[in-house]
């Protein structure tokens, strides 16, 4: 903030200058510059630039809130307060001859994907990079395949694809996670490398994964009641035939993220005793104590399963992991059924991160989510 | 040349280079132990090495005997559940004690005439803990006479022979890594001590790496600084086969131990002194000679912790 500070007082004592200054001050920082825990966004282009907003998904901030413009220029900036260890997604808005246009910034190299495109990001200096999301050097890794089936719940053909890790054989079982979002969490999480690190290590047991997608998604994973049918009838008989899957329960977990979490939580509660390990991200669980909800008609059957849910927790006996973001809305809803877990009996790990509802969010929690419930031996091998 | 320790084997191994070296052109004797289910899967030795292998399944002659014999089989359940047990309680006190000697660590600098010699007494409740631990553990296998020294049972007795027999035709014996606890209890079981013990007393090559390497050692250190789940404090998991003395072993220190945490590495090579702390990378290839150790692989893939928290290379250049 301080080389803000003196880069306004020098445009204001020589704006002349004030081209060369902010070119000179683009080319020495990088963007955002944090400085402990505030982030100053900024934006110049060296265009002319009606206003500029931050658009930001942190629940709790403002979603959009105008950059201050350096008197006499076209350069903007705004100081924002954030957690330490914070990582924030955000795009800029962009106004010029009255138009507006929705960018990330120009002078951040930093990305995040999802299907929606992409996000700037800004990590605080307490947001480390997880070493273990990226392939590690001599890792053996896993291997994908691919099936098809045709699901008579939903009619037409469904698509599973299988992680096999590298020490995969066919006369032996191993056990099996169902992820919810499977291209999802393959593409935007990098969820494989993930598994193969892990498994490798022997942080996490060798185990399949089969990763699996909804054609109406929001619709088929908002507590729709062929979905547990689906997964529990269809998908799993699908692998069991197919690979060499475990039949303890608690080796047969299921997962998701958002709407994927209530899919899963709401299979795990339709069919108690099949699945023993459940991992639920930023899981969507509005309920409501009195009156409806506002949230449209998707959301009616989430209501009415979390509510449901909550009247009969004891229903799963599972061990569970669960995440979700300070910065999401839903957090609110995440904390609010912790204690009605616990209370039931349920084994849970519940974990707060400083982020949003996001990929990279859900990539960061997986080696917790996936050591909790699949450990390995790490103690023992040394390989 | 006789004993080799290499370090981990992956992402490229270096036990043929370690067997030419040795000038090595005869069978081999493999222990794959453990691999546990997998020690048959040997489709990476055949397509690193030219040599004749035997394979010592010692990993499944042990479950064929606990099979076969019903009285050992729960003697032994019945000692390792009790072993287990003993444990829990040890790292409860071992807790305390790092604890204890970790604080005191930040206190040194700005009261070394106190705080000093106060870390020694900490430091030296570690140790005392340690040592109890394989005293406890060893007391415990005394109660068993079923399985207090297996090799003395018939059954146990003829595959040791057949070990023997199988190594009296080799020129070395490689030994793999793999879940610790299990190679070292299926070696000890066969009286593998001794066996391999006689085979290096011959002359002939013993090479060995991540926990192969380990269990050779007086004492086998558990260790991962920062796990995803519990404590990351090293510990003692027991008493090795003995045949490595002098030096406690880290394969993959460089990812399991925070090295360039120097009151940590300082830590831990007070507590395991008089033996030697040393890191093992993939790489490494270390050589016992009669002056000591010699680094024949990459430099910087074998190194020493120091008392001071310092990380050095380990072993004479070659």
């Amino acid at each position: 903030m301080k080389d803000m500070l003196s880069l306004i007082a020098a445009i204001e004592a020589s704006p002349d200058t004030a081209r060369d200054q902010l070119k000179n001050f683009v080319r020495s920082n990088s963007f955002p510059i944090v400085e402990n825990d505030t982030a100053l966004f900024f934006f110049w282009d060296n265009k002319p630039t009606e206003s500029v907003q931050l658009l930001n998904w942190v629940f709790g901030l403002e979603s959009r809130q105008h950059l201050q413009r350096i008197e006499g220029t076209d350069a903007f900036y705004l100081a924002l307060e954030l957690p330490h260890s914070g990582r924030v997604e955000y795009k800029l808005m962009v106004e010029r001859g009255g138009r507006r246009a929705l960018i990330r910034d120009p002078l951040n190299p930093l990305r995040a994907f999802d299907p929606f495109g992409s996000n700037s990001v800004c990590p605080m200096p307490g947001y480390t990079h997880p070493q273990w999301a990226e392939l590690e050097p001599g890792v053996r890794e896993g291997r994908m395949e691919t099936f098809s089936f045709h699901s008579e719940i939903y009619g037409g053909t469904r698509k599973v694809q299988v992680y096999l890790p590298t020490e995969y054989k066919a006369h032996k079982t191993y056990p099996l996670l169902i992820c919810h979002d499977g291209s999802d969490y393959l593409r935007y999480a990098g969820f494989k490398p993930v598994l193969d690190n892990l498994i490798q290590r022997h942080e996490v047991k060798p185990l399949i994964v089969a990763f699996i997608d909804g054609h109406s998604r929001n619709e088929e994973y908002g507590a729709d009641p062929r979905q547990p049918k689906h997964v529990v009838e269809e998908v799993l008989p699908a692998m069991k035939t197919r690979y060499g899957v475990s039949s303890k329960v608690e080796e047969l977990g299921v997962m998701g993220a958002s709407f994927g979490g209530v899919a899963s939580l709401f299979t795990a509660w339709t069919y108690p005793g099949v699945f023993g390990r459940v991992l639920l991200q930023s899981g969507s669980f509005l309920f409501t104590d009195v009156g409806h909800h506002d949230r449209g008609a998707l959301w009616d059957p989430v209501a009415a399963f979390v509510n449901q849910y909550r009247k009969d927790p004891a229903r799963i006996d599972a061990k569970v992991y669960m995440s979700c973001g300070t910065f999401e809305g839903l957090i609110y809803y995440n904390r609010s059924l912790v204690p009605l877990m616990r209370k039931s009996g349920l084994e849970l790990r519940f974990v707060e991160a400083q982020d949003g509802h996001n990929w990279i969010a859900w990539r960061d929690r997986l080696r917790e989510g996936l050591t909790y419930l699949f450990p390995g031996h790490l103690w023992m091998y040394y390989d | 040349m006789s004993l080799v320790v290499l370090g981990p084997q992956r992402p490229s191994a270096n036990v043929r280079v370690a067997l030419d070296a040795a000038g090595v052109e005869g069978p081999v004797a493999l222990i794959t132990a453990g691999w546990r289910h997998d020690e048959g899967e040997l489709s990476g030795f055949k397509a690193e090495l030219n040599n004749t292998l035997y394979h010592l399944p010692v990993y499944r002659w042990f479950d064929d005997f606990m099979r076969s014999s019903s009285d050992a089989s729960r003697a032994y359940k019945a000692r390792q559940s009790e072993i287990r047990r003993v444990k829990e309680y040890y790292r409860v006190r071992l807790h305390s004690a790092l604890q204890a000697a970790q604080v005191l660590q930040t206190r040194v600098s700005e009261d070394p005439d106190l705080a000093g010699p106060e870390l020694e007494r900490a430091i030296a409740d570690v140790r005392r803990i340690d040592a109890e631990l394989i005293e406890r553990t060893s007391a415990i296998r005394e109660r068993y006479p079923e399985v207090a020294q297996p090799w003395n049972i018939p059954a146990v007795r003829e595959r040791t022979e057949l070990i023997r027999e199988e190594l009296a035709t080799c020129q070395a014996v490689c030994l793999a890594g793999g879940h610790v606890a299990v190679l070292r209890n299926r070696m000890l079981f066969f009286g593998m001590d001794q066996v391999l013990g006689d085979f290096l007393g011959e002359g002939r090559v013993l090479a060995c790496w991540s926990a192969g390497a380990m269990a050779l050692t007086e004492r086998i250190v558990l260790f991962y600084d920062d796990p995803p789940e519990g404590r990351g404090e090293p510990e003692v998991l027991d008493r090795g086969l003995g045949l490595l003395p002098g030096m406690v072993l880290f394969p993959h220190a460089m990812r399991r131990l925070r090295v360039k945490d120097a009151r940590r590495v300082s830590l831990l090579a007070r507590r395991m002194a008089p033996n030697t702390c040393v890191g093992l990378e993939n790489g490494a290839r270390l050589e016992r000679t009669e002056d000591g150790w010699v680094n024949h692989g990459t430099p910087e893939a074998a190194v020493q912790f120091n008392e001071d928290g310092s990380v050095s290379p380990f072993g004479g250049a070659a």
